[in-house]
């Protein structure tokens, strides 16, 4: 059943439609894996810095090192250019091409806010608001949500200013600390393995930041504050709120699903309060950093059960030529522990990098969210990944791999170890045309499906991503994204084809996307799905599909713009079926 | 009389309160040619209202006594600021709904203009009792261009319940575009989303054929209701008049208004 089963007629609609659209948008995080969660509060920072900033000066970089998908490199690397912009950049094409669809259109008037508001209308609708101000000193950041069918306007709210006062500087309301490398105190999402990951890993937690997303239950809310001393920084948080989830033997299962529509779910929203208390101390060492973080916690739920933990960690790195370690070690009250620990060796283009890590099961501390490969928390972990990078002719060559076992296995099903192994070819012909090869083979009882208990048996599955960039013009973008997924003891084989165009005039912009998929077995496929500014949206393909979406942009003025998107899936190869339709619109207003 | 609604039935405080032109153009959610009757739906045309002004309107749905609607609005610009009162009644005797309305506008740069209002509602039921709540309502209108300008509102986010049952007033969101392709011809596209209904989708023009003149029409799909009305201007007066006929009910209701301005 692949595309020469179709009836005549519609095998010219699909080529039609094929050959027509010419697709795509060119964000940096378009190039990640659409398999992996984005943080939301990445999007908005991202939105919020283009608005609010005209250029990248040490304001505006200070809201980019809050992304989360930068590397320790990275990071580095704009805060220096942000004070010397003629700091050489070519070593990080990310951050040029993340630069350049910041700030390398028109310069933006005098801004001082920006207020967001969109409709998505699937079944139901969605409304979301989300606005940020400066004012003098202070930001003020607000977001609202209201899901489907849920009966209040703001279902859920965030709200946190931001300032200083001398050497102190303070967040009140929703805000987040990012302590050491994530075994206490982290974002909602973890680092997950995939190309380029020990230098993400590897990335230290920047302290307090205010909470942007739209994940209902994992911000601290109440105060935290940040000073410099003269013998390091000392970083604090007290929290005290209602959140949803339920108390499990040792530890908070915390809910990230945010919908208050069934009686259940209403009956489980705010089932826990939460109150945490938080420090870290860090200070520079010698080529390097050292951190203490402790911080304590009490949880009580509506029916009476209550837990307690407290957990502790010290953290450091160290650079010693073109080799930086680092490692973390935390344990709780509860006996827990857990370790993470690497380094990277950088010599030219040569790049080698190595993490370490073992998570006792049912490892809890606070936020803890430090990379690991499993979500479920009951079996712990071990692992070793390890990462090489290199240029060979005009080609980069990237490889990692990725072992890892539970350290529990209380369900038979359950297969006890896994691995992943990735191995990327990227070669640029010229500043518009690049190619880029990725094959990787996964094995892990995944709870890639979801499933929490009975857990499926695993095989390897190989999985087959090609990439064609190509800027046709100033104005026109176009990509092809062929992918390839087949578990390795079979014959199936899902296959799927995306072709993205992106159109940009001086006031309009029109994306276009296209993608068959034809789906054997259970292996999924997943692609970017068109989306509207601040949204970064996966299409998940388990049935022969066909999809096409259409967004459309305009600038009303320097200040504000409409977006609006539109998108039509068949789930039949034959196009028998009624499509899904979706929609958004957008209005992005700036003060 | 019992009327057999094709819907859920609705409760306490859910008839919208828009001035006849807005219903006229397809029940507008917001003020589309500045009307001081519209300024307890929209008040960001506070922000640029007249130093004094005040207006009235009635409409008694479908000719029925006991569905008599009343708005009376009287407020100003008094330093950069725009402030209004107003009172709506709905009902008979024995039940009565009333709504006082205090409200705040303000123009933010030369684009935005942002309004509060802080709401009483007062329930009455003969024999039973009264029962009060307050409310919110958070609005703004902002320019994009020539062309457009986008409006949005929130009734009600502080979820306001009345009386002991605790019934839960409506919370509505409203957004739409108004679009203005000449001087004299005005247009309308909007949501408005009580979180109990469905989603209304609304649509209406205005056609100013002089000054002193204009017409409209328009459509709204829940309920389906088709609109038409007009207005006449003379100096300092504005009289309204709104028609809409429910298709699925057949059923015709009348709204007029009258408003005065005072120009400083």
């Amino acid at each position: 059943m692949w595309i020469w089963d179709l009836s005549l007629t519609k095998l010219v609609l699909v080529l039609l439609v094929i050959h027509s659209i010419i697709l795509s948008q060119f964000e940096v995080i378009e190039s990640l894996d659409p398999e992996k969660s984005l943080p939301e509060s990445d999007l908005i920072i991202l939105m919020t810095a283009k608005t609010i900033y005209p250029s990248l000066s040490p304001e505006s970089a200070s809201l980019l090192l809050e992304l989360s998908f930068l590397t320790d490199d990275e990071t580095q690397a704009i805060w220096k250019y942000s004070k010397n912009p003629f700091q050489n950049l070519d070593p990080f094409p990310r951050l040029q091409i993340l630069i350049n669809e910041l700030w390398g259109g028109n310069e933006s008037p005098d801004i001082n806010g920006i207020f967001v508001h969109r409709i998505n209308v699937t079944e139901t609708i969605q409304y979301k608001w989300r606005s940020e101000m400066n004012y003098s000193r202070f930001t003020l950041g607000m977001l609202g949500e209201r899901d489907g069918d849920e009966l209040n306007i703001l279902d859920y709210y965030s709200l946190f200013l931001k300032t200083d006062a001398g050497d102190w500087n303070y967040i009140f309301g929703n805000f987040q600390i990012l302590s050491g490398y994530g075994l206490v105190s982290w974002r909602a999402f973890p680092v997950k393995s995939d190309f380029g990951i020990t230098n993400a890993v590897m990335r230290r937690g920047s302290g307090i930041q205010p909470y942007r997303s739209g994940h209902e239950s994992w911000a601290y809310r109440g105060l935290a504050w940040e000073r410099t001393l003269g013998m390091g920084q000392l970083i604090g948080g007290l929290s005290h709120r209602k959140l949803d989830g339920s108390i499990q033997d040792e530890y908070i299962k915390v809910s990230t699903l945010g919908l208050h529509v069934s009686e259940s779910q209403i009956k489980n929203r705010n089932n826990i309060t939460e109150t945490i208390g938080i420090a870290t101390w860090q200070t520079q060492i010698k080529n390097g950093e050292f951190g203490l973080t402790t911080g304590g916690g009490t949880w009580f739920d509506t029916n009476k059960n209550q837990l307690s933990n407290l957990s502790s960690s010290v953290y450091a790195n160290y650079q010693l030529s073109n080799v930086k370690i680092f490692s973390e070690f935390a344990i709780t009250s509860k006996n827990k522990s857990a370790i993470i620990a690497g380094s990277r060796m950088k010599q030219g283009l040569f790049y080698y990098g190595l993490v370490f890590r073992r998570i006792d099961p049912d490892y809890f501390a606070l936020r803890d969210n430090a990379f690991r490969n499993w979500t479920n928390k009951k079996f712990g972990e071990i692992g070793l990944l390890q990462e090489i990078w290199f240029r060979f002719h005009e080609i980069n060559v990237k490889v990692y791999s990725d072992l890892f076992s539970g350290l529990k296995n209380p369900s038979k099903i359950f297969k006890k170890s896994g691995h992943e192994t990735g191995l990327s070819l990227q070669q640029k012909f010229n500043s518009n045309f690049s190619i880029q090869v990725k094959y990787k083979i996964q094995e892990n009882a995944s709870e890639t499906y979801g499933y929490s208990e009975d857990m499926i048996v695993s095989a390897p599955v190989s999985t087959f991503k090609s990439s064609i960039k190509w800027k046709r013009s100033p104005h026109h973008f176009i990509q092809c994204h062929l992918q390839e997924k087949h578990q390795q003891n079979g014959e199936l084989s899902s296959r799927g084809v995306q072709l993205r165009s992106k159109y940009q005039t001086d006031n309009f912009g029109l994306n276009l996307n296209w993608v068959t998929a034809n789906i054997e077995g259970k292996e999924w496929i997943y692609y970017w799905d068109v989306n509207v500014p601040g949204e970064m949206k996966s299409k998940v393909f388990t049935r022969p599909s066909h999809y096409c979406g259409i967004k459309l942009s305009y600038q009303a003025s320097q200040r504000s713009e409409i977006y609006m998107r539109l998108s039509s899936t068949w789930n039949q190869w034959d196009f028998d079926i009624n499509p899904v339709v979706r929609s958004a619109l957008q209005i992005n207003l700036s003060i | 009389m019992v009327f057999f609604y094709p819907n859920s039935a609705k409760g306490a405080f859910e008839s919208e309160i828009l001035s006849p032109l807005q219903n006229a153009a397809g029940g507008a959610p917001f003020s589309m040619n500045y009307s001081p009757l519209s300024i307890v739906s929209d008040p960001t045309d506070l922000a640029k209202a007249p130093s004094l002004f005040y207006a009235g309107s009635l409409h008694q749905k479908f000719g029925l006594k006991s569905l008599k609607e009343s708005l009376f609005i009287v407020g100003g610009n008094f330093r950069g600021v725009g402030l209004g009162l107003g009172l709506s009644k709905f009902g008979n005797s024995n039940y009565q709904e009333l709504l006082v309305s205090a409200m705040g506008a303000k123009q933010v740069k030369d684009v935005l203009q942002l309004s509060f209002s802080f709401n009483i509602y007062q329930l009455n039921i003969e024999n039973y009792g009264q029962a009060l709540a307050f409310g919110s309502q958070l609005s703004l209108r902002y320019i994009l261009n020539n062309l457009l300008e986008s409006r949005f509102s929130v009734l009600n986010a502080n979820r306001p319940t009345i009386g002991e049952s605790k019934e839960k007033l409506p919370q509505i969101i409203t957004a739409g575009l108004f679009i203005k392709p000449s001087e004299r011809i005005f247009a309308q596209a909007s949501l408005v989303q009580d979180t109990e209904y469905p989603v209304s989708i609304r649509f209406g023009i205005i056609f100013k054929m002089m000054d002193q003149l204009g017409f409209a029409i328009g459509k709204i799909n829940q309920p389906n209701v088709i609109t038409t009305g007009g207005y006449i201007n003379w100096e300092n007066f504005q009289i309204e008049l709104g028609c809409l006929s429910y298709v699925d009910l057949g059923l015709i209701t009348y709204q007029t208004g009258i408003s005065f301005t005072r120009n400083p």
